[in-house]
């Protein structure tokens, strides 16, 4: 288990990282999503050892490992691209971190074909990294992360420089890779599709602060700002009474005796889904519905107000 | 594939190095042994070793030392600095540690400085009954006179089938315009020879610079790039230039092809005469040693023993020159030389002067 | 236990380049100028011999002459170093040994090999002459550096990322403004690296200036010698050193300033597979053929020129003694051979550990250890010698007239061009690659040893290449030290030969020149073969 307790980090009087307390609990895959800019990464290399706090403390299973150099926190870190050893062969890559704990060469041998294995590149072991594609590159990175087995594994937008495809695929092996080898993990990321593929537990950075801690569902449902649910993609804002809320995409039906009269605008394909636009009494809405209509079509809906959250306005 | 050996090998070097600074003496030794053809067999019968500090340009036959140190049971050690000046700048800067015992090279351009700066001890050997008078220039008995060379102006016979220069003044002539070439009395050590033979052998040296100036007299630098760069010997278009008188049997020694005729000449009336050399340096420990070394090199075995090696002459009665100085070699009867002393009080002031004629 | 150990490591490790540049260079120089200038009681008299227009005449030519052969260097420079850093592994080997040769070369002998060109183009009179004239001294400056320059920035520039350049190309910018736009900028710290050593260089040259220049030509270096040697005035000559070495202090740090610069950092090279064109490869390569190759050849042409034809006979005579020599020139090029050896792993060592302080250490001891070991280059021959001779004088250092004293002057050249051709190596290394590292436990002196160390030893290796052809070449600070007959070096050997009149002397001195010029180029090509020389993205 790792601890952060009110951790604040500063760059040139600027804030990275502001009064920041968080709780990682082992095999778990907590990701952090938040726009670049916001300090994630900041607090990866705080959590590495990498950046020295301004104030606040780092335990590891309740020790203050707040001074611990890196080499000795027995956690890995995996950043986004151009980490690999350009001396060394994939192999010699992958074996870097088992050389360090003194492990034997057979023994090294087959963890590395093990790993590479794991990641999908069996074979790869004396080729040049300079003759790796993106892809294949991220995936030895991942594999010299995993070799040495670290207690936690911090990865700093993993996926980010490659394409979509790849990344969509990486983003369901990822956390299966990560569960076979039973490694807890940090994930962080700018991409809420791939927050909610991965996450056991997301929090939500923004400004330096974490603005919402919990399981993936609980945050999407009850995002609770405006700002969160804004980056969680959320867009339908309506204010209920002397209540700001939020309604989920799905939380409407086409019911001729639903309760909200609504005109289509605009109907979008995204990602193999439909989203219909509406102009409604509670303003401009969008909804994912399982009927197609065509602009300019007027209509009732149903809207589950149980799908709906109440927010502060930021 | 951490790169450990290659990495630490040279560290240790350094680490090594470090250490040596506090003792320098195990290699040194063993180095100096083998300059006299030692073997290790002498460390059970230790012999004294006496250091021999001169320049560059020393040089003498391979067993020379060894024979001294038959005789003696004194090893000679030689220490060789860059050039005759380098050799005197650094025996003033050392006064009183020296970093030998007995120094030879200093000529009788520089001789007074040395005897002023206080680095030598007196010391009047036997073996001056032997040296020619003319020699024996310093009644104080600082220095001890090993060997003389002249400094003349050397031309190309070819270039002058009919019309040999013969007299210094001819060299301000018309006929010999643009054919001298000297060097710079500032940075070359024949130079402020021909200057200084300039001043002792002209009414007038400075007009005669003029002259010189006016009939296209060339300058370098050193010796090399004179002799080497403009002169015809070395392929370039000047036919005269200042060198030794020993040049020539230089010429026909190292010739290629081979030949027995110097295509150069020595134009006699130019010469300045060089006399080298030896005295104690002050506050050495091994006097008598020392006292050894230099009559040694006034012995006939050593004085014999120089002109082929530095290509300068024995100063000692009865010396015999080898075959190619006699057949080449040519030695002004009545040589220019200017008193040590006068030198010392105006070195400066006359080559500030000659640079303004020359260069300015 | 296995902690202090690695403790005290640690604090030998940082201590061998301090200890080594204050044992053998500021202790020496400071003990030197100390001498010359206490007996000076007045600012008045230090500053007299800087008053006289002689001086200042000296200072100013110094400053200009260095200024103009560095820019110089540079511009026809940067060619060579473009098609060095695109060029096949096999092909670059090859052509940085060649262009490495005129470093190695005795100014001697090069000096003389350029008044031979001068005079076959026929500039050796007349309206072009160059004959003792400024730009004589600039060419040859260019000559001697052009490989510094080219070798640096070619080995910077191919691991510099192409894409950036073909970025700018797609935005609208031609060849000319990608490269001065884009790529120039980013070669600055390595133009700055090598900017600084040529300007050294050139700055306290001496035997260019007195033989190319004439003797109308002084700098301050030549006008120390004057002092120094000629007149044994060491006040004046100990106010002109401390002007060198002020104005050197200076350039340092200013060029530090500018080399700190960096260039975005990355870890895979990305080798554009775009080559130039042939016409500008073969323009480019035959024009340097003709500079550096021109005096080149004419020494190779006298060494096997015999009597009236041509022979190996000058070769064949290295074997044995001339009386001008108290060895064999035989001998002379082993005892070459073991200095360098020995200079150059000491350079190595000194600059490796330096290297490491500068880019790692604390902000403050950074500028420290890079100033001092930068240094020796910029610093007068006599007043490293001299210094040396009176500074070293008593037991436990008396090292005057120790065999090491000369490997270790040489390595005090040599380690700032290990310096030089490292910190851009490592300043290039993504910090990220290092912090990765860490979290795969590595403790930061195994990040040293496992990242830093084997990514930057490429530029380590061409520092030492370098300082490997300094100290085969070298005349200076050995020269103002007393030496045994048995340790002659072949620099001195060649100086030896040409001081007797004779053309067979003259032959053995420009074959044990080729020789020498043979044998830094099979170094530099076998350093080049090394592991450690092939990998990386050097």
């Amino acid at each position: 288990m790792w601890r952060l307790e009110q951790l604040a980090v500063q760059f040139d009087g600027k804030p990275a990282i502001e009064n920041f307390s968080a709780q990682f609990d082992k095999n778990q895959i907590t990701v952090i999503l938040g726009p670049s800019g916001s300090g994630k990464s900041t607090l990866l290399r705080v959590i590495a050892g990498l950046q020295k706090p301004d104030s606040g403390q780092f335990f590891i299973d309740d020790l203050d490992a707040t001074e611990l150099p890196s080499h000795q926190r027995d956690i890995g870190l995996m950043f986004q691209d151009h980490t690999l050893f350009p001396h060394r062969n994939v192999s010699q890559n992958v074996e870097f971190g088992l050389r360090l704990k003194k492990i034997q060469r057979q023994e090294r041998r087959r963890i590395v074909d093990e790993m590479l294995l794991l990641v999908g590149l069996e074979g790869f072991n004396a080729r040049d990294v300079s003759s790796l594609s993106g892809g294949e590159a991220q995936r030895v990175a991942l594999a010299r992360a995993l070799a040495p087995r670290p207690s936690l594994l911090l990865l700093d937008e993993p996926l980010g420089a490659l394409d979509r495809p790849l990344r969509d695929r990486l983003t369901h092996e990822l956390p299966k890779v990560l569960r076979t080898t039973k490694t807890s993990a940090i994930h962080v990321t700018h991409d809420h599709d791939e927050a909610f593929a991965i996450a056991d537990k997301l929090i939500v950075m923004d400004s330096a602060k974490a603005l919402r801690i919990g399981s993936p569902m609980d945050v999407y449902n009850d995002p609770r700002s405006e700002t969160v649910a804004k980056f969680l993609g959320h867009c339908n804002f309506v204010k209920i009474g002397d209540q700001r809320k939020v309604i989920a995409p799905q939380a409407a039906s086409v019911d001729p005796n639903g309760n909200v009269p609504a005109v289509v605008t605009d109907v979008r394909l995204s990602t193999g889904l439909q989203e219909t636009f509406f102009a409604t009494s509670l303003g401009p809405l969008k909804f994912r519905l399982n009927e197609s209509l065509s602009v300019g079509t007027s209509t009732i809906l149903r809207i589950d107000l149980d799908q709906t959250a109440t927010i502060t306005s930021s | 594939m951490f790169h450990l050996r290659k990495v630490l090998a040279p560290v240790f070097i350094s680490l090594g190095l470090i250490t040596a600074c506090g003792s320098d003496k195990a290699l040194p030794n063993e180095q100096g042994s083998r300059s006299t053809g030692e073997v290790s067999a002498e460390t059970t019968e230790p012999r004294k070793t006496i250091r021999l500090v001169t320049h560059g340009s020393f040089a003498v036959s391979d067993d020379i030392f060894v024979q001294f140190e038959e005789q003696t049971g004194i090893r000679v050690e030689v220490l060789m600095s860059g050039d005759a000046g380098t050799m005197l700048a650094e025996s003033i800067l050392t006064a009183g540690n020296p970093i030998g015992d007995v120094i030879f090279g200093i000529d009788n351009t520089f001789m007074q400085r040395a005897i002023e700066a206080n680095v030598l001890e007196q010391y009047e050997s036997p073996q001056l009954e032997i040296v020619l008078d003319e020699f024996e220039i310093d009644d104080l008995h600082y220095l001890t006179p090993i060997d003389f060379g002249d400094v003349c102006v050397n031309y190309w016979i070819d270039s002058f089938p009919s019309n040999q220069p013969t007299k210094l003044s001819d060299l301000t002539q018309p006929q010999y315009a643009n054919q001298l070439v000297v060097q710079n009395p500032e940075t070359s050590s024949p130079g402020l020879a021909f200057l200084l033979a300039t001043i002792a052998g002209t009414p007038d040296w400075e007009q005669y610079w003029k002259d010189l100036r006016d009939n296209g007299v060339a300058i370098t630098s050193g010796w090399e790039d004179a002799y080497y760069g403009e002169f015809k010997a070395g392929g370039g278009d000047r036919s005269m230039v200042v060198s030794y008188a020993s040049s020539p049997p230089a010429e026909v020694l190292y010739a290629d092809p081979p030949t027995d005729q110097s295509p150069t000449a020595v134009l006699l009336d130019s010469c300045y005469r060089q006399i080298e050399f030896a005295g104690i340096l002050a506050g050495t420990k091994h006097r008598e040693a020392a006292e050894s070394l230099i009559d040694f090199m006034l012995s006939p075995r050593f004085q014999n023993d120089v002109p082929l090696n530095m290509f300068v002459f024995p100063v000692i009665e009865g010396a015999v020159l080898p075959q190619e100085f006699i057949d080449h070699a040519q030695v002004a009867e009545s040589p220019l030389v200017i008193d040590p002393a006068e030198i010392e009080s105006n070195r400066d002031t006359w080559t500030d002067r000659w640079v303004e004629i020359v260069l300015g | 236990m296995i902690k202090s150990l690695r403790t005290i490591i640690a604090v030998v490790l940082f201590l061998v380049p301090i200890i080594f540049i204050s044992c053998f260079f500021l202790y020496p120089v400071a003990a030197i100028l100390w001498n010359g200038l206490q007996s000076q009681d007045h600012l008045n008299q230090l500053t007299e011999v800087l008053r006289t227009p002689r001086s200042q005449k000296a200072i100013w030519f110094t400053f200009w002459q260095a200024t103009i052969s560095t820019v110089i260097t540079i511009l026809v420079a940067l060619p060579s170093a473009a098609l060095i850093s695109k060029m096949k592994k096999r092909s670059r080997k090859w052509a940085r040994a060649a262009i490495t040769v005129p470093f190695v070369l005795p100014t001697i002998v090069v000096a003389g090999a350029f008044e031979a060109v001068f005079k076959q183009l026929g500039i050796d009179r007349g309206p072009l002459s160059l004959h003792h004239t400024s730009w004589a001294i600039i060419l040859a400056h260019v000559f001697f550096n052009y490989a510094v320059v080219a070798r640096t920035v070619g080995s910077f520039w191919s691991g510099l990322d192409y894409r950036v350049e073909e970025q700018a190309r797609l935005l609208g910018a031609n060849k000319w403004q990608a490269f001065w736009q884009v790529t120039f900028p980013a070669l600055k710290p390595a133009i700055y690296a090598s900017a600084v050593i040529t300007y050294l260089f050139s700055f306290t040259s001496f035997g260019i200036i007195l033989v190319l220049g004439g003797p109308r030509k002084a700098t301050i270096e030549t006008e120390i010698y004057r002092y120094a040697i000629t007149r044994s005035d060491f006040q004046s000559a100990s106010s002109l050193a401390l002007v060198q070495l002020i104005a050197v202090l200076f350039l340092i740090i200013v060029s530090t300033r500018l080399e700190r610069g960096k260039p975005a950092p990355k870890s895979i090279s990305y080798r554009s597979s775009e080559q130039f064109s042939l016409k500008f490869r073969l323009t480019n390569w035959t024009l340097v053929s003709m500079f550096l190759g021109g005096p080149i050849l004419t020494l190779f042409l006298r060494s096997f020129s015999v009597g009236d034809g041509y022979g190996i006979s000058h070769y064949q005579a290295l074997a044995s003694r001339v009386p001008q020599l108290p060895a064999t020139a035989l001998s002379a090029i082993l005892n070459s051979l073991i200095f360098a050896t020995v200079a150059t792993c000491i350079a190595l060592a000194v600059g490796i550990l330096a290297s490491l302080q500068i880019v790692h250490g604390k902000r403050g001891l950074r500028s420290l250890f890079d100033l001092g070991l930068t240094l020796p280059l910029g610093t007068s021959a006599v007043t490293i010698g001299f210094g040396i001779l009176i500074a070293l004088d008593e037991p436990p250092l008396d090292l005057r007239t120790s065999w090491w004293i000369v490997p270790i002057a040489h390595a005090l050249i040599g380690t700032p061009f290990v310096i030089r051709t490292m910190v851009p190596a490592l300043r290039h290394i993504n910090p990220k690659i290092r912090e990765v590292a860490a979290t795969l436990g590595a403790a930061p002196h195994q990040v040293r040893r496992a990242i830093d160390l084997p990514i930057a030893m490429r530029g380590a290796l061409v520092g030492a290449a370098f300082s490997f052809a300094v100290s085969i070449g070298e005349f200076g600070a050995t020269s103002f030290l007393p030496r045994r007959p048995e340790t002659l070096t072949a620099p001195i050997a060649m100086f030896r030969l040409l001081s007797t009149p004779g053309d067979l002397l003259r032959g053995q001195a420009m074959a044990l020149s080729v020789i020498l010029a043979l044998i830094v180029a099979t170094t530099v090509v076998v350093i080049e073969s090394t592991k450690a020389g092939s990998e990386g993205s050097f």
